[in-house]
C-alpha cells in the first residue's frame, strides 16, 4: 500500500478543496509537512483515519469547517469530503468518505448524516469500478484493517496508551491482522476455501456432489455428519469465546491482585481505627458516668463540705458554750410554770403577775429546758459531727472523677488525631475486603471457564472421532458406486491438502513470528541502545527484557523514550517483514509494503535518537509521511534530507483556516 | 524424478506429490485473487474443485 495523494474538502481547518502529493518515490520516499501547534498537522493526520475508517480522536465530531458553518444560513447545506488515492497490490484505489451537513430554518447545524464511504479501483480491464456498497468495509479491512491502523497512522502525541496495549492487551483480531499482513493470508483464502468453517468449501461440496439417492444409509450417515459439524462449529466458537474471556477475567484478576498487594496495609489500618472507635466509646462512656457522679455527690455532700470550715470555727466557738448556759441544772419550763400558775415561790413568796418575781420566772424560761440553749447547742454539735462525716470523703471523690472528666478533653484529642491520620492514609487507597471478593469472583470465572475449556475440548475429540467413523462408513458405501468414488477420491485430496496446509500454516505462523521478533530487535536495538530485547508470544504482545540478567524473564517498566521506541520497531519491524516478503516472487507468503504516516512523532526523543529513528525510518518503510512541528522538523530534514521527496507547509490564516503549500 | 509416495486419506489412495502439486497452485491462485478481488468464495471453490479434478484425473 502506498499513499499517492489526499484531497480535503471543508475537512476542519481545511476550507474549500486542498490537495497534498505524497512523494512515492523509493529514492526519496519521505514527505514532510512542517507547522506550528495548532496549525493542523494532527487534523491532517486524522483525516486518513476518518476517510479510511470513519472515526477520529477529536472530541467534537463534527469536522465540517467552523468558517462554512456559520456562513451556512437557514436550509442551507455543505459536504465534508475526503479523498484517497493509493496503490495497494498493485491496483490503483480511491477511497472517498463523504459527509453531508445541513441548518435548520434559524441556521444552526443540524445533526449530519452519516458518512458514505466509496472505494473506487482499476479493474483488470483497466477501467474504473466501484466496490460494492455492502463489501466496503470488508475491502477496506483487507487492504489495512484497522486493528493496525493506528501503527501505521501513528500518533506520537498518544503513546502511552499505544505502549500499554502494544505489551499487552491485544485482541485476536490484532494477532490476526499482523498475520495477514505478514503475508499469511494466502494460508488463511486456502484453508478457508478448503475446509474452512463456512458452509460453502471445497470439501463441504464433494460431501455434497455424492449421488446418495440409491443409499438412505450414506444420506443418514451425512446427516449424522452434518449434526456432528453445526455442534463442532459451536465448540469452536465458545472455545474461541472462552480465549477471549479467559484472557479479560484473568487480566482482571491480575489487576486485582495487585491492586490488593498495593492496599493491604488499609486493612490494617481500618483494624486500628476500629479499635480507636471503640476507645473512644469507652471513654465517652466514662465521662458521662464521671460527670454525673460528680453532679450526684456535689448534690449530696456539696453543701456539708462547702459548710465545713464554719462548722469546724463554729464548734470551737462552742467549746466554752458550758459558760454561755445561766439556767437552773434539772429545772424545767413545766416547773416554773407550775410555780407561777399557783403563785407562790418554793421559798413561800407570792408570785404576782406583773411583779417583779413574775417577770424573773419568766425570764428563766428562756434558759431551761425544753428551751435550754445547751441542749441546743448539744443537737447542734450531734448535727455538726454527722455533716462533718459525711464530706469527709466528698472532696476525693469529687476530685477523682472531676479527674476523668478533665483528662477526657485531652484523650479525645489525641484518639480522635490518631483517627484522623488514619483517615488520611486510607483516602485514596481501596477497601481489600471489596478488592478481595473481585479478586475471587474473577478468579472464580478463570477457573470455571477452564473448566469448561477442558470440557469442550473433549466432546469435541469425541465427535471428531464420531465424525470419522461416519466419513469411514460413507467412503465405504460410496466406493461401491462408480461416480462415488470418484468424488471421494477428490475429496481425499482436497482433505489432504486441507491438512498439510494446515500443519504448513502453523510452522510457518511460528517461523514467521520468530522472524518479526529478530526484525523487530534489531530495529529496536538500533533506535534505542540499551541493554533490553524484545519479546513477542503468540498474541502478538511485547515483552520487554534485561538482557544482563541471566535468567530474569519478568517484563520491566520503561520509560517515554523506551515505549516509543519499541512501537517503532514493532511497526518498523512489520514492515520491513512485509516488504521483504514482497519481494520474493516464488515464496508462498503474500505481503504488502505500508507506508508509516507519524503525527508528532519525534517530540519524545533526544537528539542522538531523533538522527537514529532518522535514519532507521527510510530505510524499512516503503514510504514515510511525517507531520512535525518547526524545530523537530529542522532536526528531522538535517537528518533525513536526501531521502525527502515532498514538502509541504501548514500556512496557518486563523482558528479555522489553514492552507497547505508547498515548499 | 517422480516419488510414488502415497498416503491414505479416508481410506483412499492420496499420491503426495500430486497433491503437493495442487498445493502450490492453489496458493498461486489465491495470492492472485488476493490482489485483484477478481473471485468470490463461490467461483475460488469451484476453482479449486476444477484444479483437483484436473490434476487427480491426468495420469
Amino acid at each position: 500500500m502506498l499513499l499517492k495523494s489526499m484531497s480535503l474538502t471543508n475537512f476542519r481547518q481545511f476550507n474549500g478543496t486542498q490537495s497534498i502529493s505524497f512523494s512515492v518515490d523509493p529514492e526519496k520516499n519521505v514527505t514532510v509537512i512542517m507547522g506550528e501547534n495548532g496549525s493542523g498537522k494532527t487534523t491532517l493526520a486524522q483525516a486518513f483515519t476518518w476517510c479510511l475508517y470513519g472515526a477520529t480522536d477529536f472530541d467534537d465530531q463534527i469536522v465540517l469547517n467552523k468558517a462554512i458553518s456559520q456562513n451556512m444560513g437557514s436550509n442551507g447545506e455543505a459536504f465534508v469530503q475526503v479523498k484517497i488515492s493509493m496503490v495497494h497490490l498493485n491496483v490503483d484505489y480511491t477511497m472517498t468518505r463523504e459527509q453531508k451537513y445541513t441548518t435548520d430554518s434559524t441556521g444552526n447545524l443540524k445533526r449530519p448524516n452519516n458518512t458514505v464511504f466509496k472505494i473506487q479501483y482499476k479493474n483488470a480491464d483497466g477501467q474504473q469500478d466501484f466496490v460494492k456498497e455492502s463489501e466496503v468495509e470488508l475491502r477496506m479491512k483487507e487492504i489495512l484493517p484497522k486493528e493496525l491502523a493506528k501503527y501505521f497512522f501513528f500518533d506520537g502525541e498518544r503513546i502511552g496508551n499505544m505502549s500499554k496495549e502494544i505489551r499487552k492487551g491485544k485482541s485476536k483480531e490484532f494477532a490476526d491482522a499482523v498475520k495477514s499482513l505478514l503475508g499469511l493470508s494466502a494460508f488463511t483464502e486456502a484453508l478457508e476455501h478448503l475446509g474452512g468453517r463456512s458452509a460453502n468449501t471445497v470439501i463441504k461440496s464433494y460431501e455434497g456432489d455424492y449421488d446418495s439417492k440409491s443409499d438412505s444409509k450414506i444420506a443418514q450417515l451425512r446427516d449424522e455428519i452434518s449434526r456432528y459439524d453445526a455442534r463442532l462449529e459451536q465448540i469452536e466458537k465458545r472455545l474461541s469465546e472462552i480465549d477471549n474471556e479467559e484472557y479479560t477475567a484473568s487480566e482482571k484478576a491480575k489487576e486485582y491482585e495487585v491492586k490488593i498487594a498495593e492496599n493491604r496495609d488499609s486493612e490494617k489500618f481500618a483494624q486500628e481505627r476500629a479499635k480507636l472507635k471503640s476507645k473512644i466509646a469507652g471513654l465517652e462512656q466514662s465521662k458521662v458516668s464521671s460527670t454525673s457522679g460528680v453532679i450526684d455527690t456535689f448534690n449530696r455532700k456539696g453543701s456539708s463540705w462547702m459548710a465545713t470550715k464554719m462548722i469546724h470555727d463554729a464548734l470551737k466557738e462552742l467549746v466554752d458554750a458550758d459558760k454561755l448556759d445561766t439556767g437552773i441544772p434539772d429545772i424545767h419550763a413545766r416547773t416554773i410554770q407550775f410555780l407561777i400558775n399557783r403563785k407562790k415561790c418554793l421559798c413561800g413568796a407570792s408570785i404576782e403577775f406583773g411583779g417583779a418575781a413574775y417577770t424573773e420566772l419568766n425570764k428563766v424560761l428562756d434558759y431551761i429546758p425544753p428551751k435550754s440553749i445547751g441542749t441546743l447547742i448539744g443537737q447542734f454539735a450531734r448535727e455538726c459531727e454527722l455533716k462533718s462525716r459525711g464530706a469527709a470523703d466528698a472532696f476525693d471523690d469529687i476530685s477523682n472523677k472531676f479527674s476523668v472528666v478533665s483528662g477526657f478533653d485531652a484523650d479525645y484529642a489525641d484518639l480522635s488525631n490518631q483517627i484522623e491520620t488514619i483517615n488520611k492514609k486510607l483516602e485514596g487507597m481501596l477497601n481489600v475486603g471489596e478488592l478481595q471478593k473481585k479478586y475471587t469472583f474473577y478468579d472464580g470465572e478463570v477457573k470455571k471457564l477452564r473448566a469448561e475449556r477442558v470440557r469442550l475440548v473433549e466432546e469435541k475429540g469425541g465427535i471428531g472421532t464420531k465424525r470419522e467413523r461416519c466419513e469411514t462408513g460413507i467412503n465405504e458405501l460410496v466406493l461401491k458406486d462408480d461416480n462415488n468414488r470418484r468424488v471421494a477420491r477428490f475429496k481425499a485430496y482436497a482433505t489432504y491438502m486441507y491438512k498439510y496446509l494446515f500443519s504448513v500454516y502453523k510452522e510457518k505462523e511460528t517461523e514467521v513470528r520468530e522472524q518479526l521478533e529478530e526484525a523487530v530487535n534489531t530495529i529496536f536495538k538500533e533506535i534505542y541502545n540499551g541493554g533490553f530485547s524484545l519479546k513477542l508470544d503468540d498474541k502478538y504482545n511485547i515483552q520487554i527484557q534485561v538482557d544482563d540478567f541471566e535468567g530474569y524473564s519478568g517484563d520491566v517498566e520503561t520509560s517515554t523514550a523506551q515505549s516509543i521506541s519499541v512501537i517503532f520497531a514493532f511497526i518498523a519491524g512489520v514492515i520491513k517483514m512485509a516488504r521483504e516478503n514482497n519481494s520474493d516472487e516464488n515464496s508462498m507468503l503474500m505481503t504488502e509494503a505500508y507506508p508509516l504516516v507519524m503525527d508528532a512523532p519525534l517530540s519524545a526523543f533526544d537528539k542522538t535518537r531523533i538522527k537514529t529513528v532518522c535514519d532507521a525510518l527510510p530505510k524499512v518503510a516503503e514510504q514515510v509521511i511525517i507531520f512535525i512541528k518547526d524545530t523537530d522538523g529542522e532536526i528531522a530534514e538535517d537528518n533525513m534530507g536526501s531521502k525527502v521527496g515532498m514538502r509541504y507547509l501548514f500556512d496557518k490564516k486563523n482558528e479555522f483556516e489553514t492552507e497547505l503549500i508547498g515548499r | 524424478m517422480q516419488t510414488n509416495e502415497k498416503e491414505i486419506v479416508n481410506g483412499i489412495e492420496v499420491e503426495v506429490e500430486k497433491a503437493q502439486r495442487l498445493i502450490k497452485k492453489v496458493i498461486v491462485k489465491e495470492k492472485r485473487n488476493l490482489s485483484t478481488k477478481e473471485f468470490g468464495t463461490t467461483e475460488m471453490v469451484k476453482k479449486i474443485k476444477k484444479m483437483i479434478e484436473e490434476e487427480v484425473e491426468c495420469y
